[in-house]
């Protein structure tokens, strides 16, 4: 069974784990869908090509810290907001 | 003689200066809905209720009583019906004196002025009640009576009220302004009938599902294809399938979704806001057939909100009658 990265399986699957603590590791399917039945993670479900739109139309960067943030709103002005964590890889 | 100031000292006041202000604030009117009501009494005489009133000419008059008057209602027709009209007028025939107190030596007057009896009948024109109670009189209509033929009491009459309660004519531009209207001092309390108060919420839709299944396993949006009603058109059911918030609010949504076909062992609904899941309902980790979520949720204008599913079963087949998704707006605030 291939292995790949916890965000490239994120975005298969259209979630993000909030509770992982590197999502670069790689891990098997089997693996990953474990991770999200372990009810010691939480997880969102994400719809990333819409997700990363809003973000941009919005002037958000679009961190990981972002995609999962459900506080974010639509900006008038689409000002940036000056987030500071690193770009979704 | 065109400039006049009232009530000032050292001058000279006319009957006119007592109510110069409610002429032209009223006209000729009733003091309330309660005075001067006409009913039936004895025989042909007409009853009419305490109460008072203004009648307007060249110069106005306040009216009042405070006993229970009685006008005559003349023999009606043997051919056809009649309408005859009620009305209170100042007998200027009879002369005033200073040795009788507000002018109780039946000066004020309320008559019927008998219309004419016909096929269609029509109440007695303005010139026909003058023709009545004399030129010259100042007069206030009261009521219209629709007397049928042969009637010989007052049992069978139609009165229609052509009173004029007092009132001003007309509200003057810039008197209720936003500012009024829009204020704290404006409660319930002091509406008389809040029921009365319609409900008119603009932003409320239904959709369903009326035929699909559950194609893969995981998450997958549920494409509501189907509106039951969406009464200001902010639900997209053919592209993109969520709900385009038309302004900022909070907005109460509910789905509900029921599977057939297979029984999935894990089961829930969500709502995503603006692409990120932002309310899950209660995830069922058991055999099941059916899932739901509901909750208060806030959105900007433009901001966007769908229906989704968690399902670990392709197959699933969706009940169109139980499986649905609505909104509406509860609050801007």
């Amino acid at each position: 069974m291939s292995l790949k990265a916890i965000k490239t399986w994120e975005k298969e699957k259209g979630v993000i784990v909030t509770t992982v603590k590197d999502e670069n590791a790689k891990v098997s399917e089997d693996d990953f869908n474990a991770l999200l039945d372990d009810p010691k993670h939480k997880w969102l479900g994400v719809q990333y090509e819409q997700r990363l739109q809003f973000l941009k139309d919005n002037g958000y960067k679009p961190t990981r810290q972002n995609i999962a943030d459900a506080t974010l709103e639509v900006k008038s002005d689409n000002s940036n907001s000056a987030e500071t964590q690193d770009d979704l890889g | 003689v065109s400039k006049k100031v009232f009530n000032m000292q050292g001058g000279k006041h006319s009957a006119a200066a007592y109510t110069e202000l409610e002429k032209w604030a009223y006209g000729s009117c009733v003091a309330s809905i309660a005075s001067f009501v006409a009913s039936a009494g004895t025989g042909m005489n007409l009853n009419i209720s305490t109460g008072a009133g203004l009648i307007s000419d060249t110069i106005a008059r306040r009216i009042g009583t405070d006993a229970l008057e009685t006008a005559a209602v003349p023999a009606a027709s043997a051919s056809f019906n009649r309408i005859d009209t009620l009305v209170a007028y100042i007998d200027t025939a009879v002369t005033p004196t200073t040795g009788v107190t507000d002018n109780t030596n039946d000066i004020l007057k309320f008559v019927v002025v008998a219309g004419t009896a016909a096929s269609t009948p029509v109440a007695p024109t303005g010139a026909a009640i003058i023709s009545a109670i004399g030129a010259g009189k100042p007069y206030m209509v009261l009521y219209d009576i629709l007397l049928p033929q042969n009637a010989v009491n007052l049992s069978g009459i139609t009165l229609t009220d052509r009173r004029v309660v007092m009132s001003p004519s007309a509200i003057p531009n810039n008197i209720v302004t936003t500012a009024k209207i829009n204020n704290l001092a404006v409660t319930n309390a002091k509406i008389n009938d809040v029921s009365a108060v319609k409900l008119y919420n603009p932003y409320k839709f239904s959709v369903r599902r009326v035929a699909g299944t559950s194609t893969s396993i995981g998450l997958q949006r549920m494409n509501w294809d189907t509106k039951t009603f969406d009464t200001s058109g902010n639900y997209d059911n053919t592209t993109n399938y969520r709900f385009i918030a038309p302004v900022a609010g909070y907005y109460q949504f509910n789905m509900a979704v029921s599977i057939a076909a297979v029984t999935p062992t894990r089961l829930f609904c969500i709502f995503y806001k603006n692409g990120l899941e932002i309310m899950r309902g209660t995830d069922i980790a058991a055999a099941c057939q059916g899932a739901g979520v509901s909750g208060l949720v806030y959105l900007n204008a433009s901001e966007y909100l769908e229906g989704w599913l968690y399902i670990n079963l392709t197959g699933g087949t969706y009940h169109g009658t139980a499986s649905y998704m609505d909104g509406h707006l509860v609050s801007t605030t």
